[in-house]
This record gives structure tokens, C-alpha cells and sequence, in this order.
């Protein structure tokens, strides 16, 4: 499991992160290369996941690695390194999503529309009725049907608010426990099990077509 | 019923397990199909970019602390750069060096000594303590500039300075004593005067009590014109003016009076026996008393009825 296997890594290379960090801290440039090679896929992938195009992906992964950088002098091994970056990556993300919604709101007061707006965010608000239409219109063939299920996966994932799509992200990308995910999202861990089990069910409702 | 209820509750939380279980198995189970396919990752440019920005963040914290110590010693050289064209610009201004210094001051003593012997005592004192004073700090200044070239001539503008103070203290000390001199004795001169020489208008009071006593004599002022009337010789008298006067000796045909000008200066006067009469005004202590003029208030002239 993809799972599994992130978390047998993690046990392993827990403390030589924070060990590379406090180098990096310290002035070893390379211990960077070894922490990015590490975990570059997995935050990546969490903004990936979140519906986002893969240039403002790119952007945010970019802000988030900028803010370890600057702060490589402050950081102390309270937690793991993991969970010190993913904080990092979702505050990238709320900032976004706050910048974004400023925007919008600038946009609506100035009742400023754009219909041939190329922003791929905007299939982050997709709903299910649409979600199907582009499903269908994708041919039957086998492998065309696992692109189908891949493309079912993440307009489903980008559809869930924002609370259940991050827990379901950290949990099922990124191999974090509730308790960390807790710590990540500074919340209760009740409140955490809870948008965990409606995202699962969310997920499936949308997805049950899609499974053998 | 609460059996019941507890199997009913277990129940409920067992099935929510299992769907979340279930649930879970399920999204496992998309995930493992998608996961193949599903390798994305961050472009070549954006490591490069992240990596970079690693690095150059390492080197330029490195960086600050070369540029902050060449900082500190641009900024010492500035300072001391400035101080030392501070220094000299302002010994320039002030033009002092050594020798010139020494030389100027004691000209400036001499020079200032001078007027002090033409002027008064109290503008030559308040001179002296002003030359003291600007002696002193032109030697301040001197010494501060630079102390050991100006170590001579700023002990010779001391000790001038020091000579100077004394003289004037000791000339202060003779003003008040002089003044309190004059003092003392205008306030004995005027004590005497009023004891000797009482003015004649102060004895009317007098001359009007012998007046009833002695009914047939006349009482008379001696006033300027009256003594132009009586008087035998007569020289220089101004006859607007009243003057003290003093019996001076008598003879068979005269008296002879002295007329005082003021304190120092009097003139003589013949008065006729025929015409006037000095009489003394009893007193106790007459037969002591000699007759001059501390006795001047007790007599006066009367003149004859005949």
C-alpha cells in the first residue's frame, strides 16, 4: 500500500530529516538537496490534489519551500520535520485561498467576468452532475477507463470542502496520522476523525461507478 | 429496555466501523489503481529554482558578516578621519601655536595693564578681573590644544593672571577702606558742625526770648545788610548771603568780629562801640568757656539804642 509505504519511510528517515534540517540551519546547503529530494513529490502532490493547475501547484510548492528556507534558522525539532513542512504547505494554501477569494470578491464588486478565463481552479467548485458529463464523454477502452477513474479520483478529491480535502489529503497522500493531521491543521482530532469519515463517504458516493 | 438500547448503540457504532472501514478499503483500492499512473511531479525548473534559492539563501547569510566587519571598519576609519580634520580644523580657527600663544598672551597682559592705572578704581578693578579671566581661559584653551608645547607660556599667563587678581583684590581692599574713611570722617565733620556752627536763623527763637527779657535793646539778625550798615571796614562781603559769625576781641572803640566765607576762609570786621553791643549770653559755663568760636552761638549782637 502506497500508504504503508510512505509511513515505513518516514519511521526511518524521521530523525535524519530533522537532523538535516538543523544542518541546513546552520549553513550545509546540501543538506537541502537531501530534505527536497525527499519530500518535493509529497507536497507536490498535496497541492496537486487540492484541484489546483499544475503552474500555481508549482507556485505554491515554490512559496512553501521559500518559507522552510527562510525560516531554517528558527526551526526546532519540537515535531517532525514532516509535519513542521506540511503546516508550512497548508498555510501556502489557505493564503492562496484567501488571496483568491479577495480577488474574487474584487472582481464581483467590479462586476468583472471573464467567460474565457483559462483558470483551471475553476474545477475546484465542479459538482457532480459535471463531474459525470466529462466522465462519459471519455471512451470505454481499459486503459482509457483507469485515466477515467484517475480523472474521477481528483475531481471528486477537489470537490470536497476545504476541511475534508485537506484531512483526506494528509491522511491518504502524505501518510499522516489523525493525531498529526491534528497537529498540522491545529485542530481537535475529533473534529479530524469526523472530516475524515465524511470525506470517505463523500468520495465513495461519487466514485461507486467507477469500481469493479 | 436499556440492554436494548446499549446492544441497539453498539450495533450502530460497529456498522459505522465497518462502513468507515469499508470506505476506506475502497478508496485504498482506487488509489492502488490510480497510483501507477499517477507519478506526477514537480518540473526540472521548479527544483532548480528551490534548490538554488537554498543555496544562495546559505550564501548570503554567510555574506553579511564579511560586509557587517567591513562595515565596522569603514565606519572606525570614517570616525577617526573626521575626528582628526575636526582637531585641525579647529586649531586652525583658533591660530594658536605654541610660542605665538605664549607670546600673545603676555603682550595682551601688558597691554591690558595700562589703562588700569589712568582709569578709576572700581572700572580698573572690574578690568583686571575681565583681563584675568580671558588670561585664564586663552590658557585653558592653550593648555587643551596642545599641552606639552604650551606648557611655559600657559605657567607665565598663570602667574600673570595669579599677579594680576592679587592687585586687584589689594585695590578693592584699599577702596572700601578709603571709603569707609570719608565716611566716617564727613559724619564726624557734620556732628561738629552742628555742635559748633548752628546757622543764626536756627537762634531766632532765642534772640526773641532775650527781646522780652530786655525791653529797652533791639534784638538784630545779623544779616549781610545789616552788617553793611554797622560795619566799620567793610570788604568784600556780599550782601545777599547770610554768614556765620564769631567774636574774635574787643576794645575801648570796637569789637572785632569774624565773618566766615565757609569753614576755612573768614574775613575780620571792626563793629563801632557807639553803634553796636556784643552782648554774651548768660550761661552757666561761661566763666569756662573761652571766648571763640565754639562759643559763637551764645553771643549776639545788639544794637544800641543810643
Amino acid at each position: 500500500m502506497n500508504q504503508v509505504a510512505l509511513t515505513a519511510e518516514n519511521s526511518k528517515e524521521s530523525v535524519a530529516d530533522e537532523a538535516l534540517m538543523l544542518a541546513y540551519g546552520k549553513g550545509q546547503a546540501s543538506a537541502f538537496d537531501s530534505l527536497y529530494q525527499r519530500h518535493k513529490q509529497v507536497v507536490f502532490r498535496f497541492f496537486v490534489k487540492q484541484g489546483l493547475s499544475l503552474a500555481v501547484a508549482e507556485e505554491l510548492c515554490h512559496d512553501t519551500w521559500l518559507k522552510l528556507i527562510n525560516a531554517r534558522e528558527q526551526y526546532q525539532p519540537q515535531a517532525l520535520f514532516r509535519t513542521y513542512l506540511f503546516t508550512i504547505a497548508r498555510n501556502t494554501l489557505l493564503d492562496h485561498y484567501k488571496k483568491k477569494s479577495t480577488q474574487n470578491e474584487v472582481n464581483h464588486t467590479n462586476n468583472y467576468t471573464d467567460d474565457n478565463s483559462d483558470d483551471e481552479e475553476s474545477n475546484t467548485n465542479v459538482n457532480h452532475n459535471d463531474l459525470s458529463i466529462k466522465i462519459a464523454t471519455h471512451s470505454i477502452c481499459e486503459e482509457q477507463q483507469k485515466e477515467q477513474l484517475h480523472l474521477a479520483l481528483s475531481l471528486n478529491i477537489a470537490s470536497l470542502p476545504l476541511d475534508q480535502r485537506e484531512v483526506f489529503l494528509l491522511k491518504q497522500e502524505s501518510g499522516f496520522s489523525i493525531e498529526q493531521i491534528a497537529q498540522i491543521t491545529a485542530q481537535h482530532q475529533e473534529k479530524v476523525k469526523s472530516s475524515w469519515r465524511y470525506a470517505l463517504k463523500r468520495l465513495r458516493k461519487g466514485l461507486q461507478h467507477y469500481v469493479k | 429496555m436499556s440492554n436494548k438500547y446499549t446492544d441497539n448503540n453498539d450495533k450502530q457504532t460497529h456498522n459505522a466501523i465497518l462502513q468507515q472501514q469499508n470506505d476506506e478499503a475502497f478508496i485504498n483500492e482506487l488509489y492502488n489503481e490510480v497510483s501507477e499512473e499517477d507519478q506526477s511531479q514537480p518540473s526540472e525548473l521548479l527544483d532548480q529554482r528551490i534548490i538554488n534559492a537554498a543555496h544562495k539563501a546559505i550564501d548570503e547569510s554567510n555574506k553579511p558578516k564579511k560586509s557587517s566587519r567591513l562595515k565596522w571598519y569603514s565606519s572606525l576609519a570614517t570616525a577617526a578621519s573626521l575626528t582628526l580634520v575636526i582637531s585641525l580644523a579647529v586649531l586652525q580657527q583658533s591660530n594658536i601655536l605654541p610660542n605665538e600663544q605664549a607670546n600673545n598672551m603676555l603682550k595682551q597682559g601688558v597691554v591690558l595693564q595700562k589703562p588700569m592705572a589712568s582709569t578709576s578704581d572700581n572700572e580698573s578693578i572690574a578690568d583686571q578681573k575681565v583681563v584675568a579671566e580671558q588670561i585664564d581661559y586663552q590658557a585653558q584653551l592653550g593648555y587643551s590644544a596642545m599641552p606639552s608645547q604650551v606648557e611655559n607660556a600657559s605657567a607665565t599667563t598663570t602667574k600673570i593672571s595669579n599677579t594680576i587678581k592679587v592687585a586687584a583684590e589689594r585695590k578693592m581692599v584699599r577702596a572700601t577702606q578709603y571709603e569707609k574713611k570719608a565716611q566716617l570722617s564727613k559724619q564726624k565733620s557734620t556732628e561738629r558742625m552742628m555742635a559748633e556752627f548752628p546757622v543764626f536763623m536756627t537762634h531766632s527763637n532765642q534772640i526773641e526770648e532775650r527781646k522780652a527779657k530786655e525791653e529797652k535793646t533791639e534784638i538784630i539778625d545779623l544779616s549781610i545788610k545789616q552788617l553793611q550798615q554797622y560795619i566799620l571796614l567793610n570788604e568784600n562781603l556780599n550782601a545777599e548771603d547770610r554768614w556765620l559769625w564769631s567774636f574774635e576781641s574787643e576794645n575801648d572803640i570796637e569789637y572785632i568780629i569774624d565773618i566766615f566765607r565757609d569753614e576755612e576762609q573768614y574775613i575780620q570786621y571792626r563793629l563801632d562801640k557807639a553803634i553796636f553791643k556784643i552782648i554774651e549770653i548768660p550761661s552757666q559755663d561761661l566763666t569756662i568757656l573761652p571766648l571763640n568760636r565754639s562759643i559763637l552761638s551764645k553771643i549776639t549782637i545788639i544794637k544800641a539804642n543810643n
